[in-house]
């Protein structure tokens, strides 16, 4: 059991070099049976009951063996172009999904986990075996998941593969982090993920299948009863539409988002204090490891047009769901699903957007690349779509961006989706400085996204906490067309409104129901977000009664308008 | 630039009615960086005008004095406490 993926993995990588790709000769194996006991209530019952150790972990090796072998089929035939094997996969994709949800409801019960096969006497001792080349040569105690095949073309892995040595096993080292978050906590699928069989990038193909259908032996029996239906009727009856769920998309953006992390840097993660402890690295699994940072982020890049449809999708699934009010009912679980499955399509957009090289002269074609999926989006491809500006394209892609907010319902999303836009905006302005002026104006939409937030109806205090209001307030204020005058009307109306709120009369209700978010527990938050605001207004201000006056009195700055300038005859100086 | 030290005024002016620890201690924080680039960049400029525009200069002074003060007094007597 231990060697059967790396078996098979060997086997596919020989099939697609002498067929050029295709697995068409073995695609039994992604149909063929896996032989599992059921996996029902009963079992689980009996599972905290009556079972000894011995049979617990003979269980839970069943079920992680098998998600192993789920997870290496999936990661062999998820880029085979043929609509029946990609169905196939996804029923895979759906049954392994089912496999890690069963897998972590036993593990509850099972804290003491040791995977069958293990020479070593625990699953805590099996997280700390050795490390991974010992094991490789046997020399060690632990087990030896997988030692990959030194190469691997399956899935356009490419790169040049590390020798073999370095490349046995993935489970150990991430096994140590495993072992750590979980002292004196349940073990979970999520802690023992870094030991199973690792998902490939392939796997992310299967986010791009459209329309697909599956066999349905029962539903094709009454088919062909029916005497009037015509053999090619039956042919498409006996087909069910199968489609990537949200419990499959869940799947899919979590393990990416791992992938993300240990894989591109941000600013975040590199500039830190010097003080700070440095973060710890995050461990590369190895086959995420042969590929090159650009190529990675290449793949990734692949994949956003296809996460644009599902975003779309959903976000037009929740409008449906919405009453006749326009509310939503936020404890319904396809609703939260939904809603999570929005906001880790949005994170994962962030993600890459907040990749440090992506705004580096090296790999601006990627990120013009990611502009043009999100402009596409809103214009489709038409022949002169090369002659359009980048300033515009980027314009495209903001407004398409911006225009998802539209459809999006919940103060969480909301704020993932003004999360990105931040982003993608400070991206813009980094990477094409010469088109500032252009961007800016993509600041004042920010600003007024912002500001229609900050005024949401029914915003409580669970929704929209203090610093979601302080991200807004800020990006509200400082993007803002005219910020001083923004700032006086808080100042002036809104902050008095709420001092006088226990005398309350109609005029300040009226005023202080425009911005719901603000409340007691907020008012602290407006209060610091407006001062902290007030002095680079001041200098913002100060610089453009320069630039609009200049005078040969202002040299006294010593900036750069009145060095520019002081050759110029002397004007009348502006009053204050 | 009257606009922006009577917002200043008027935020000094709310936090002497709500004297919770986040808006005291948004007051000291901010209100510090602000008077800093009042000092640096506003009174080069209030100075070379002074004699052009005197009366505006002084009521800009005035302005910014009143809650400057405020706040000094403020900590000082938090300080002592």
């Amino acid at each position: 059991m231990l060697c059967l993926c790396s078996h098979f993995r060997l086997f596919q990588i020989g099939e697609q070099i002498n067929h050029g790709g295709s697995l068409e000769s073995i695609n039994a194996v992604l149909g063929c049976p896996v032989g599992m006991f059921a996996m029902d209530d009963e079992l689980k019952k009996a599972f905290a009951s009556t079972f000894s150790i011995v049979q617990r972990n003979l269980v839970c090796s069943a079920i992680f063996f098998g998600i192993n072998w789920l997870r290496e089929v999936i990661n062999a035939f998820a880029e085979q172009p043929d609509k029946d094997l990609q169905s196939k996969t996804l029923e895979r994709l759906h049954q392994l999904v089912e496999l890690e949800r069963f897998l972590d409801e036993l593990l509850q019960n099972h804290p003491r986990f040791t995977l069958v096969g293990s020479a070593s006497t625990s699953a805590s001792a099996a997280l700390t075996m050795p490390k991974p080349v010992a094991a490789a040569k046997g020399k060690g105690k632990g087990k030896a998941v997988d030692i990959d095949p030194p190469s691997s073309s399956s899935g356009g892995g490419g790169g040049g593969d590390p020798p073999p040595s370095t490349t046995a096993t993935m489970a150990t080292n991430t096994g140590n982090d495993a072992l750590a978050s979980s002292n004196g906590k349940t073990l979970t699928v999520q802690l023992l993920r870094p030991l199973m069989q690792e998902l490939e990038m392939s796997a992310f193909a299967t986010l791009k299948y459209e329309k697909l259908f599956r066999y349905d032996p029962a539903y094709s029996q009454n088919s062909a009863s029916s005497a009037n239906i015509s053999s090619q009727q039956a042919l498409l009856t006996i087909r069910h539409p199968i489609a990537l769920e949200s419990d499959h998309l869940q799947y899919l953006l979590g393990d990416l988002a791992v992938k993300l992390a240990s894989k591109l840097p941000t600013a975040s993660s590199s500039s830190r204090l010097p003080w700070a402890k440095a973060a710890q690295p995050v461990e590369q699994s190895p086959r995420l490891s042969r590929l090159r940072v650009d190529e990675f982020a290449s793949r990734v890049v692949g994949i956003l047009p296809s996460l644009c449809v599902h975003l779309e999708t959903i976000a037009t699934r929740l409008q449906a769901l919405m009453d006749d009010d326009g509310m939503l009912d936020e404890s319904d679980a396809l609703v939260v699903k939904s809603d999570s499955c929005i906001q880790l399509i949005l994170r994962t957009f962030e993600r890459l957007l907040q990749w440090t090289e992506l705004s580096s002269t090296e790999h601006q074609p990627l990120l013009k690349t990611i502009v043009q999926h999100f402009a596409k989006r809103l214009q489709p491809t038409n022949g002169d779509a090369q002659e359009t500006t980048i300033a515009q394209q980027a314009s495209n892609a903001f407004a398409y961006l911006l225009g998802l907010s539209q459809a999006l319902q919940t103060v969480k999303s909301l704020m993932s989706l003004h999360a990105l836009l931040s982003t993608f905006l400070q991206l813009l302005l980094t990477s094409w400085p010469d088109a500032r002026s252009e961007f800016e104006q993509l600041g004042h939409q920010l600003s007024d996204f912002a500001g229609r937030l900050l005024q949401k109806k029914n915003v409580t205090k669970e929704t929209m906490k203090a610093d979601a209001v302080n991200v807004l307030l800020a990006s509200f204020i400082t993007r803002h067309a005219n910020a001083l005058e923004t700032i006086t009307e808080f100042v002036k109306v809104l902050l008095p409104a709420f001092a006088r709120e226990d005398d309350s009369n109609e005029a300040d209700t009226a005023i202080l129901a425009k911005y719901p978010s603000l409340r007691r527990d907020t008012v602290g938050t407006y209060f610091k977000v407006i001062l902290h605001e007030l002095g680079p207004t001041m200098a913002h201000e100060l610089v453009r009664e320069i630039e609009g006056s200049w005078t040969s009195d202002l040299m006294c700055l010593s900036c750069k308008y009145c060095r520019s300038q002081v050759s110029r005859p002397r004007l009348r100086s502006r009053s204050l | 630039m009257l606009r922006i030290v009577d917002c200043f005024a008027g935020l000094v002016t709310f936090m002497k009615g709500n004297q919770d620890r986040p808006i005291l201690l948004a007051s000291l924080r901010q209100g510090r960086t602000f008077l800093e680039v009042f000092q640096r960049k506003c009174m080069p400029i209030l100075e070379k005008h002074f004699l052009e525009n005197r009366a505006l200069v002084l009521d800009v002074f005035n302005k910014v004095q009143i809650p400057t003060r405020s706040l000094q007094v403020w900590f000082c007597s938090c300080c002592e406490e």
